[in-house]
Formats: structure tokens, sequence, C-alpha cells
């Protein structure tokens, strides 16, 4: 599928700022699953953009404004070309989870099943999985049942959360975005040693509005699969991968700060459109 | 320099020639108190105020006291910490920015300053408080000069020096300005005043001693103390240490000093205003400062001198790029992600 | 068992003393001076008690009115308090510093290798040295790190490492210091009061200087400037008055003749960083940081930090300014990485460590986990990334309370915890208010890493003025006394 996005972030200050530093995670990466065509950043005021790949090898670009401003934009277009991906089918051969303990010696692995700064590990959680996965042995099936699991125990309600809510009240309150459902879904995993991990992205909807989160499991001797516990699904080619982490913490689209006022607006637009 | 090195230096050396005014307004009116035995309690009210007035406290001070007595005057304008402005308060002000600033002062300033500090929060200053004022006033003033002393002799006269000449004088001639108009209240809106009473005689003495300035004025005025000598020697005279005029001149050679423009011109709004403000005073007589009425100019010159610090301020301490104060740093807003409702 | 120490009689000084029965570095077991005291017990005999109370109290009233002090946390005045300093010098003989010179040499250059890899190919955990969890699990393990060239290679510039003595005399390492390690302005003051006070003593003694430091200090901030910058400024970063260590910031600052800035003096523009002053942005080349890494730049680590400066890492790794010590060597001192340096140094350097470890207990391991738990009344815990005598526990002078609380943190916890039997350590005589007694010390020397490694004699005395305590930190109720290494062919 071939598919154009535009990403736009505005910031609008109720009086001039400076001094803002800023580093975004906007840029897709290449792999068997999408090829990146093309890839534009633009902010405004004008900026000197630098780069580098971060621990998780994500494209980071990242600018600072010291003048007085008070507006700030940043637009991002890209097109990327995303393939058919097999997924895994029920078929499969099953893992056991016991191969878990010596896929964690693996050193890449030990972050994900840490708790992280949106992710905590706790008793109550595990109780959780324990009940939503009742013995199951095999890794796969247990994270198919944890990701049916979070579709069930937590509605979608837009607008119920804010960005920086912690997964232990998504477990309260039971209504979240799809980073909360995220976050949820990695929670779980963790508690069960399965390591899983954020992934940031798009959804190519036509009423897409904003970027999309879902989750990447590691099933020894397959590796990393996607796992979308918001719509109950693998991903497919109407999935954009920006980035991996932790938790939103590690991939947010855009973070930064200034010296200035609190007091201020962000608009967000998303636009996808489908090329040929 | 550090701008805030530069400001930390302003500030230490405003807090501590305001803690020696302070010193001196207060001895002098204790002891003219002890010639006016007869004062009841509304005359002693209307005796203190104006020199809570002195340091602008007035509001501060009314909300604890419902009069004005020489206890209540004395210890709210000595001891009392809510009192940004008391003596003790500003010593304690002057410390903490001379620690800040501690690698730019020398060590004989600092054990000067540390050790005034640690004298007046102990009990032996209460104890000589109490036991003789003048003492402690005297204590107060003696540090105070020895600092200025240091300064002068030990100080390399670098930028951060200058800052602190600019601070110095700043404070000394709102302080003079302020102990001239402490008696405004007994004349006449415009115009000179008329004989002089020994009552008036009396009050206005105690207005040169405040600033040291007895023995300069009767080698210039005879005994002669009025209204009239006493304002012009307080406001005008060029050569007086504690006057307004020297003070400003000082200060307008201060600012030069520090950005290198000459006396002829101005390089920055600060600048501008002293050099308005040092040819005034050259240029006025004490009459027509009368005319427009003391008080009334004596409150321009006040506002003016606040300008000037306003102006140094926004010239050296924040740069041209800056809007405002040190704020802290604000993070950006952060999106969430959600995918649109299906 | 005690012995009384045998002193000339009617000799008032130390005429009472008693070495407590643990290694005492004045007197050894049969009670006599050691040979490397003797001049100083001489020159102290002719003082009487009036004349030794008088010097000491000259001595505090001077570190009083010049405000030698350090803020304790969590006190409510959020007060200065001095730093108690004891008159009696701490003496090591030539031959016994130069091993501990060698050994602790050995020890910075394996460190460094340590972080260089760390940062990079990791060659020490593929190789199975470390395994790559207590790595990954560090606290101050930086990930946004990884593979950053920095200058010259060296990541530690400045270390302070712990040594102590058992009850044989033998020198062990308690711990590195590797991020803002603190104590060389005391160092430096002490000797300074030593020297004023007790001037006669030094010349006759020989004692090697230490007021080398700032200069070596400068010369190797200097040394790691970006290149090609002609007359590179170096500037302090502190995080404030109001740090427990800003007395030592402003003195260093001072002796070295550079800025004392804090984060909202400084600004990055373009990767570069500038100081804000009354002239407008002069740029900064070096920063000798005092201010760790989570609090260093909001954009990166800790958003709510106000003491940072905003750009810093980018600045950084455009290489466009250098820090001392560099991002991310705090996982050079994680006490549990501590348990692997002797490792570090068979594997980098392929050498016998010439200084061991005290021997340490890994709680994540699952042998020293029994051990430790079933022995939780004898051994000292320590959690991975505390210090100046937090998170610490004494086990043999700890209530049940405590073991209990302690118990539960290990087992919640195990990786951040570590256990080592508790050393008897060295005694001192020390003025304790009325005559002289033994009190445990220990010695922090101090090791400049900039062209060549270069370790100033001696180093930071402390002492735990406590009776019976072996608690020397600063802020829990410790001291200092003046270190000095003598010179050769004593």
């Amino acid at each position: 599928m071939k598919l154009d996005v535009v990403h736009r972030t505005h910031y609008a200050y109720a009086a001039p700022v400076r001094e803002s530093f800023n580093e975004v995670r906007l840029r897709p990466v290449s792999n068997e699953d999408q090829t990146l065509d093309s890839f534009l950043l633009k902010v405004l005021p004008p900026v000197r953009l630098q780069d580098y790949r971060d621990f998780y090898s994500n494209y980071v670009h990242h600018f600072d404004i010291p003048e007085p401003h008070d507006t700030l934009a940043i637009e991002s277009r890209l097109r990327v070309t995303t393939h058919p991906r097999p997924g895994v089918s029920d078929e499969m051969r099953p893992v056991s989870r016991v191969h878990l303990k010596s896929a964690l010696k693996a050193d890449g692995l030990y972050d994900f099943v840490q708790a992280s700064h949106y992710v905590d590990i706790a008793p109550e959680t595990w109780r959780l999985a324990v009940d939503a996965t009742q013995g199951e042995d095999d890794v796969w099936q247990c994270a198919l049942r944890l990701m049916h699991f979070v579709r069930e125990y937590v509605s979608y309600q837009s607008q119920s959360t804010q960005v920086h809510t912690h997964m232990r009240e998504v477990l309260v309150h039971r209504h979240g975005v799809c980073q909360d459902f995220a976050h949820v879904m990695i929670g779980l995993c963790r508690t069960l040693q399965i390591p899983a991990r954020y992934v940031s992205g798009y959804l190519a909807t036509e009423k897409a509005s904003a970027t999309h989160a879902w989750t990447e499991v590691f099933v020894p001797g397959i590796g990393w699969v996607a796992l979308d516990p918001t719509h109950d699904r693998q991903t497919d080619e109407t999935y954009v991968k920006i980035g991996v982490g932790r938790d939103y913490f590690d991939v947010a689209p855009v973070k930064g700060t200034y010296r200035g006022t609190t007091e201020r607006e962000m608009e967000v637009e998303v636009r996808i459109e489908r090329r040929g | 320099m550090l701008s805030r090195v530069a400001n930390s230096l302003y500030w230490m050396s405003r807090y501590i020639e305001r803690a020696e005014n302070v010193a001196r307004i207060l001895e002098v009116n204790l002891q003219l108190l002890l010639d006016f035995r007869s004062l009841d309690d509304s005359d002693l009210h209307d005796y203190w105020m104006p020199v809570i007035q002195c340091t602008g406290d007035q509001d501060a001070f009314l909300v604890r006291h419902q009069r004005a007595t020489a206890a209540g005057v004395a210890e709210f304008m000595v001891f009392r910490q809510e009192n940004p402005n008391s003596i003790v308060s500003s010593i304690c002000q002057a410390r903490e920015n001379a620690r800040m600033v501690r690698d730019q002062i020398t060590v004989e300033t600092w054990e000067e300053l540390n050790r005034l500090y640690l004298f007046v929060l102990s009990a032996a200053a209460r104890q000589m408080w109490l036991d003789s004022p003048t003492d402690f006033f005297n204590e107060i003033k003696r540090s105070s000069l020895q600092l200025v002393g240091l300064s002068h002799a030990t100080h390399i006269h670098n930028e951060g020096w200058w800052f602190t000449q600019v601070g110095r004088h700043i404070e000394r001639a709102d302080k003079t300005s302020r102990i001239l108009d402490m008696r405004h209240h007994t004349l006449p809106p415009r115009g000179l005043p008329g004989a002089a009473t020994q009552t008036t005689a009396l009050e206005w003495s105690a207005i040169l001693r405040s600033c040291s300035a007895w023995d300069a004025f009767k080698s210039i005025y005879g005994a002669e103390v009025n209204p009239r000598n006493v304002a012009e020697m307080l406001l005008l005279n060029e050569d007086f240490p504690r006057s307004v005029r020297f003070c400003v001149d000082r200060l307008n050679e201060a600012l030069r000093r520090i950005s290198g423009a000459s006396s002829q011109r101005f390089s920055n709004e600060a600048e501008k205003l002293s050099g308005r403000l040092a040819a005034s005073l050259q240029f006025s007589t004490i009459e027509e400062v009368f005319e427009t009425g003391l008080h009334a100019h004596l409150d321009r010159l006040q506002v003016n001198l606040n300008a000037i610090g306003d102006a140094l301020f926004h010239t050296y301490i924040f740069r041209a790029f800056d809007t405002g104060n040190y704020e802290s740093f604000v993070q950006q807003e952060e999106q969430q992600q959600q995918a649109a409702a299906f | 068992m005690t012995t009384v120490a045998k002193t000339r009689p009617q000799e008032p000084f130390l005429g009472e003393y008693r070495a407590p029965g643990f290694f005492d570095e004045m007197f050894g077991r049969d009670g006599a001076v050691l040979a490397h005291y003797e001049k100083l017990h001489s020159a102290f005999a002719n003082l009487s008690a009036e004349e030794f109370n008088a010097k000491r109290q000259s001595v505090d009233l001077a570190f009083l009115r010049q405000g030698v002090t350090f803020n304790v946390y969590g006190d409510s005045r959020g007060a200065e308090r001095i730093f108690p300093f004891d008159l009696v010098p701490r003496i090591i003989p030539a031959q016994e510093w130069e091993v501990l010179e060698r050994g602790l040499v050995q020890r910075i250059t394996a460190l460094n290798l340590f972080l260089y890899d760390v940062y990079h190919e990791q060659r020490i955990v593929k190789d199975d040295v470390i395994p790559a969890h207590y790595i990954l699990s560090g606290k101050h393990f930086r990930r946004e790190f990884m593979n950053f060239a920095v200058p010259k290679d060296i990541y530690i510039h400045v270390c302070g490492t712990d040594l102590i003595r058992d009850e044989t005399g033998g020198y062990m390492v308690l711990e590195d210091n590797a991020r803002c390690p603190s104590g060389v302005s005391y160092v430096l003051e002490n000797r300074r009061a030593m020297k004023r006070t007790f001037h006669n003593m030094f010349e006759s003694i020989g004692v090697r200087p230490v007021d080398h430091y700032p200069q070596e200090l400068l010369k190797m901030l200097k040394y790691i400037a970006p290149p090609g910058v002609a007359y590179p400024r170096v500037v302090l970063l502190t995080p404030g008055a109001s740090n427990s260590a800003y007395f030592e910031h402003t003195y260093l600052a001072r002796q070295m003749g550079i800025e004392i800035v804090e984060g909202r003096d400084l600004v990055v523009t373009d990767d570069h960083v500038f100081m804000r002053t009354t002239k407008g942005l002069q740029p900064v080349h070096v920063i000798y940081r005092r201010i760790d890494d989570d609090f260093l730049d909001p954009t990166v680590f800790r958003r709510d930090s106000v003491l940072g400066v905003p750009g810093l890492v980018r600045a950084y790794r455009a290489g466009n300014v250098s820090l001392a010590n560099s991002i991310g060597t705090g996982i050079a001192d994680d006490k549990v990485m501590y348990y692997f340096v002797p490792r570090m140094i068979e594997y980098y350097l392929d050498q016998q460590p010439i200084l061991p470890n005290v021997p340490t207990y890994l709680a994540s391991e699952a042998d020293d986990f029994k051990y430790i738990v079933d022995n939780l009344d004898k051994l000292v815990i320590k959690a991975a990334n505390e210090s100046g005598g937090y998170g610490m526990l004494m086990g043999p002078k700890a209530s049940q309370f405590e073991i209990a609380e302690f118990r539960r943190r290990i087992e919640a916890d195990p990786r951040n915890y570590i256990a080592q039997p508790m050393i008897s350590l060295s005694c001192h005589p020390t003025y304790v208010g009325d005559g002289f007694e033994g009190r445990h010390v220990d010695l922090r020397p101090f090791i400049l890493n900039g062209e060549t490694p270069v370790v100033v004699p001696g180093g930071l005395t402390r002492v735990a003025l406590r009776k019976g305590s072996l608690v020397v930190n600063s802020s829990q109720g410790g001291g200092s006394k003046d270190t000095w290494v003598l010179y050769g062919n004593e």
C-alpha cells in the first residue's frame, strides 16, 4: 500500500517564548514490512535540523530556537510503501514459556521486561495476566489472550485520559485511548516475563487525526511480532511504524522545553492518503 | 562577567549600604527623642512615622502596630525579618548575595561580612542593644565602613567592582534623599520656609547627623541650621560624599566605566538617565528646588533613581533577547497517541 | 585486648591513650609509637593541654570565619555546618604510599577502559565477564550515551576512591566515587590550617605538598578541550548555594581562577555553549560539572530539572563542549559494578589487582542472597546507588526493626543491594573533648585522570567522631584530619 502522510503539530503561546529545545521522532523506519520512500521535515520558525539514532535505533531529529517566537509549527511529510505481511498463523508450532528464560539472557530484551515510565509490574497486574492466560504455556497464545483481554477490559473513550496517564490509572478506570491500551498490554506481558515493547506510528484510516500506538511482543524462535490491542488484531499494511521504546516516554513524537509562559495551545493534525 | 554575578555584587553592596543608613537614621532619631521630653502618644506617632516612611515600610509596619512607639519602631527596623528592609534582613541578604559570588570577593571582605551576619543574629547583639543602642548602631556603621574600605583598598577595580559602586551610590543617594525628606510635613509645599524655630533647628540638625554631615555643614554654613542650608548641603553639594549630587556623579562615572562610554555620551538607557540626573543636580539652585517644593522634588528624584536601577537591570543582567525574568523551563505539551475512533 | 600506650611519663599529650583493640595508625601492637609517627609524637609532647586547646579553638574559629562549611540535607534549617577538624594528622610513610598510588592508578585505568567499552562494543559483556543485566539495570547507565565519542577517550576525570585498613593493617578499597566526588577542598583547607598552626613541625618532618591540586585539575580540564580552540574557557557548573558541597565549588573555582556558573547562566545555541555575561554571550569550551547526570539537561534527562542546561547534551554530542566527568560515569561507581572491578583489571590490563576489594556479596546472585539474608545481623548492607552513608545497614549494630526493614528491601529489589562483612576499620588517636581516644578512620585519595593519572599525596582522612561508630561521612557525624605523606627514606 502506498501512503502519503502529513503530520502537523502547531504550538501557539500566549506570549513570546524563547530558548526552545526539541526532539522529534517522526521519521518511520524501513524494514521488511515497509519502505520509506521519502521524508521531509519542516519547522517554523526556520531552524537547523540535526539528527541521530537513539538507543532503540529510532530516528531522532532535534533543533533549538533561541530567539523569542510565539508559534512553533512542525510538519513532516512522508511517503511510505507498506508491504503485506504473513502474520503469525494459529497453526504455528507452539513455543513454551520456559524458553523465555534463556531468551532473556540476550541483552536486547532486558529493557522490555522491566518496569518503565508509564508501566509498572505489580502483583495485581500479574493476577489479571494469570487469569487471562489460564495456564496457557505457548508464548504466542498467551500474547493473543492478553490482547483479547485488554480489549474486553478497557473501553475506548477518547479524551478520557491525558498524555501522561500511567498504566495503573487505566487499570482502575478501565478506559482510555490506544496509547493506554498499549501500556496495559505491555504491562500484562511483562508480568509474565514476555518481552513487550511500545510502537509509535500511524494507522491509515480515513478519519485519522492522530498517531497510533500498538505493541510488539517477543516470541522465542520467531522474534518481534506486532499486536494492536486497541483493535484486537495483528498489524497489516494499513500500519506505518515510526519507532519503538519501552513505552510512550521513549518515542513521544514531539518533546521539548522552552523558557516562557505555560499558557499555550497545541493543535495536531494527521492526514493520510492512499495513492495509486 | 556573568550577569548573575554582576547582579549579586550590585545587591550585596546595596544591602550593606542600606543597613548602615537605617542604623544612622534610627540612631539619630532615638537621640533626638531624648530632647523632646514632652511628647505624648500622638506626638510620638507623628514623630516616628516619617522615620518609617524613610525606608518605605509604613504599610508593613501598620499591619503589625497601631501606633508608632520608640520600642516598636526600633524593633521593627532593626531586628524583624518580616521587614525586608530591617537591618538584620539587609545584612542577611547582603551575605546571601556575597555567598553566591564568593569567588569574586576577597577573603577579608567575606570574613567581615560573615562576622557581621553572625553577630546580628547572636544573643550578644540583643544584649548590646538592650544595654546601649548607640553601641549597637556604632557596630553596624563600623562594620559597613570597614567593608567599604576593604572594597576600595583590596578589591581589584574591575567591572565587578564598578557594579558594587553603582549599588552603593544608588542606595546612598536614595537614602539621603529620604532622610532629607523626613521633616517635609513641617515645610510649606512650595517656597522657602520661614525662620527656623528651636525645634526646627533640632530636627534639622538630626537630619544632618544622620548623614554624618554635621561637621562638614558647620565648616560651610556656620551654625545656621535651617531647612534651606541643610537641603542645599545634602542635595546639591558636589564635595560631600553623602550628598545626593556626589552619589549621582559617582554612579554616573561607574556606569560609564562599565560600558566604556565617555562621559559626553550615553550608550544605554541607564547611562542616559543617570547623565540627565547628574546634569539637573549640577545646574540647579536650592531656591529653584524649593520653588517646586522640596518634597515633590525628592519624590521625583527617587523615581528617577528607581528608573536607573531598572534600566541597569535590563541592560546588563538580561541580554537582548531575554524578555523577562529567569523563568524556569516549561515542557512542550505532548500529543497523546490515539487512533481515530472506529 | 587493650594496650596502654607507652609514652614518656608526665607527658600530657596522649598520656592515657588506649588503643581500642583495632589496628591503630599510630601505635603498634606493643603500644610503642610507630616509626613514622615518632617525630610527630615528640613534637606534640611539648604541648601542654592548654596550648593544644588554644590551637584547636583558633583553627575552628578560622574555619567558621571563612565559612568552610557544608549543608546537610534533611536538616530543617538547611543550615551550614563546620566540618569538624581534628588536629592530629594521619601519617603515611613513603613506601606505603607508593603501593597505594600504583594501585589507584591501576584502578582508574581499568575503570576508564570499562566505561569506554560499556558505551561502545561491550566486549566485557560479550566475553561473559560481567552479565549484561547488571549493566542494563544500573540506575546510572545512560542509554542516551551509547557510541558517543568523548574527548581523548577519557570518561572519569576526577575520582575519589575510599580506602580502609582491616585489623592486620592491610589496605583495601571500600568504594570508588566517580560521579562528583567531593572533599578535596577540605584537604587543601586542612593543610593550610595545619601549616599555620604547626609550621615548625612541617619543616622538621618533611611532608609532601598537596596544594598543586588546583593547578593539576585545571591542566587536566584544558587537556580535554575541544580541538582547535586556542584559549579554551573552562567553567565550573554548580547546582548552587544550597548544595552541600557549595563551599568546595567556589573554593576550587577560585583556586583555579575560573568562573563558577549555574545552569541558568549558560545557554546553548547552535550546539555551542555560551555564558550570559554583561558583555553578551561568551563561548564556553570545558565544563567541570558538579551536577549529577539526571539534572544536567532537561531535554534529555529529568525534565523537571531546573539546575541544568537545555541542549547541553547536544552540544556535547557535537563535540563543541567537553564535560568532566563525562556523562554516564555513574555506572562505574555503582556498588554492584564495584564487585567486578578486580575482574575488570584482569580483563583489560591483564594484571592482578594491587589493591583488593572488600569481600562482597551480590544480593541478586542466588547463593549470595541466601547467605546475606541468613546473616543480616553480621553484615554491612549497602544500596547500590546511594552515597553519604544513606541506604546503609550496619548489621551488628542494627535493631531488629531495622534488620527486618532491610530484609524487606533486599527481597523487593535484590539487584540494588550488596553486602560486606563489617571490617574493623583502623583507628587513630583523635581529640574527643577531654583527651584522646581512638576513632575509626578511612582515607579518600583524589585521582586526576588527564594526560596521565595524577594522585595527590594523601587525600582526605575522614574520622568517625562518635565513639565506636564506623560511619565517617560528613553528613552523619564525621570529621576530618590532615593526611601527611612523608618524603622517601623515612
